[in-house]
């Protein structure tokens, strides 16, 4: 993959990242900034994560950093795996860079297997063991941990935010 | 009524620290557990549990037990330990309340997972809302680590902070 860009699929091994101030998009890629905003951001990055994640049953992540020239890029999106998704780890921010934000997405409705632990899509708001639409309790106690927002994506289609400044969780 | 959108860090401790407490006060009969703190200390393979009437860890209002053990330390080992608490980086503490929230969340992970192994797990207790929420998570799992882990499941339960109802409890990815 042409470096500078992400894929055009979300990624399953470390994301490229756009150059901060990168205005070109690379050839066969999409760019993953410059942005206005962090939601701007975060907003692109979950369009991009959230189908592939709902099609795979797959969470994945990555972070919302803000580039030397002052506007929001993302990373990733990077694919989890069967040890769950770290976007710090498997998507890092580029050196000299911000991180102000973290996304990751829920896949689609499941529940458990109780023998392999692994997620059984279910497709079915009513049949879900996960409570996927909104974050965890510990998605948003990690996000006062790291101090900036957490981005989600979940199997509805709806992109939430919450906000460890304000304590809000709301829909973007 | 509390503020819907905080989120306060009650407690925290390490699965394999909670299952001693609980091995260490099925030796104490009831009124013989008091209902402040408890502290773990470990040095090297031992392990003391200390249960104390208030925050504060006072020898003379502390009860001492070795997990596995049938009976109280004598008086003058837990003075002598309480005397060097500070001393010792191994030690975890935590609110009997928290304990009792946890309790309730283990049974209903159980539930969902009757071969869990709490020693594998990190064990958070939080104010969100008015909710008390125990959270189960990997233990060695990094910062900032999300979605399902096939090997240790995160297990949420959230509580009623009145009556301590479940409200709910699921796995999180």
């Amino acid at each position: 993959m042409p470096s500078g860009c992400s894929s055009s699929t979300p990624s399953s091994g470390p994301a490229a990242n756009c150059p901060p101030g990168s205005t070109t998009p690379c050839p066969g890629g999409k760019k993953n900034g410059p942005f206005d905003s962090p939601d701007d951001a975060a907003r692109a990055a979950l369009n991009e994560a959230n189908p592939q994640s709902i099609k795979d049953n797959t969470e994945y992540s990555g972070l919302i950093y803000k580039g030397t020239d002052g506007k929001y890029y993302y990373t990733g999106p990077a694919k989890g795996t069967d040890q769950g998704a770290n976007p710090l780890k498997q998507a890092p921010a580029p050196a000299g860079t911000t991180v102000v934000g973290d996304y990751h997405t829920h896949g689609d409705y499941s529940t458990i297997d109780p023998v392999t632990k692994a997620a059984v899509r279910t497709n079915d708001p009513k049949k879900d063991q996960l409570n996927s639409d909104n974050f965890s309790t510990q998605d948003k106690n990690d996000n006062i941990k790291q101090g900036y927002p957490g981005y989600l994506g979940t199997p509805s289609g709806t992109f939430r935010k919450f906000d460890p400044a304000t304590g809000k969780d709301t829909t973007i | 009524m509390a503020d819907p959108s905080v989120i306060q860090a009650l407690d925290a401790i390490q699965g394999e620290n909670y299952l001693s407490i609980q091995t260490a006060a099925a030796v104490l009969p009831f009124d013989r557990r008091p209902a402040g703190t408890v502290v773990v200390v470990r040095e090297g393979e031992a392990v003391t549990v200390l249960l104390a009437e208030s925050d504060k860890v006072d020898a003379a209002k502390c009860v001492g037990v070795k997990p596995g053990q049938k009976a109280e330390l004598p008086a003058k080992d837990v003075a002598a330990l309480v005397a060097r608490l500070d001393q010792i980086p191994t030690t975890e503490r935590i609110r009997v309340g928290s304990l009792l929230a946890i309790r309730i969340g283990q049974a209903e992970y159980l539930k969902n997972d009757p071969n869990l192994d709490l020693k594998n797990f990190k064990i958070e207790v939080v104010r969100d809302g008015d909710a008390v929420v125990v959270i189960f998570s990997d233990k060695d799992a990094p910062p900032g680590t999300r979605g399902i882990n096939r090997q240790r499941p995160s297990f949420e339960v959230a509580l009623k902070s009145t009556d301590r109802s479940v409200i709910r409890a699921n796995y999180t990815r």
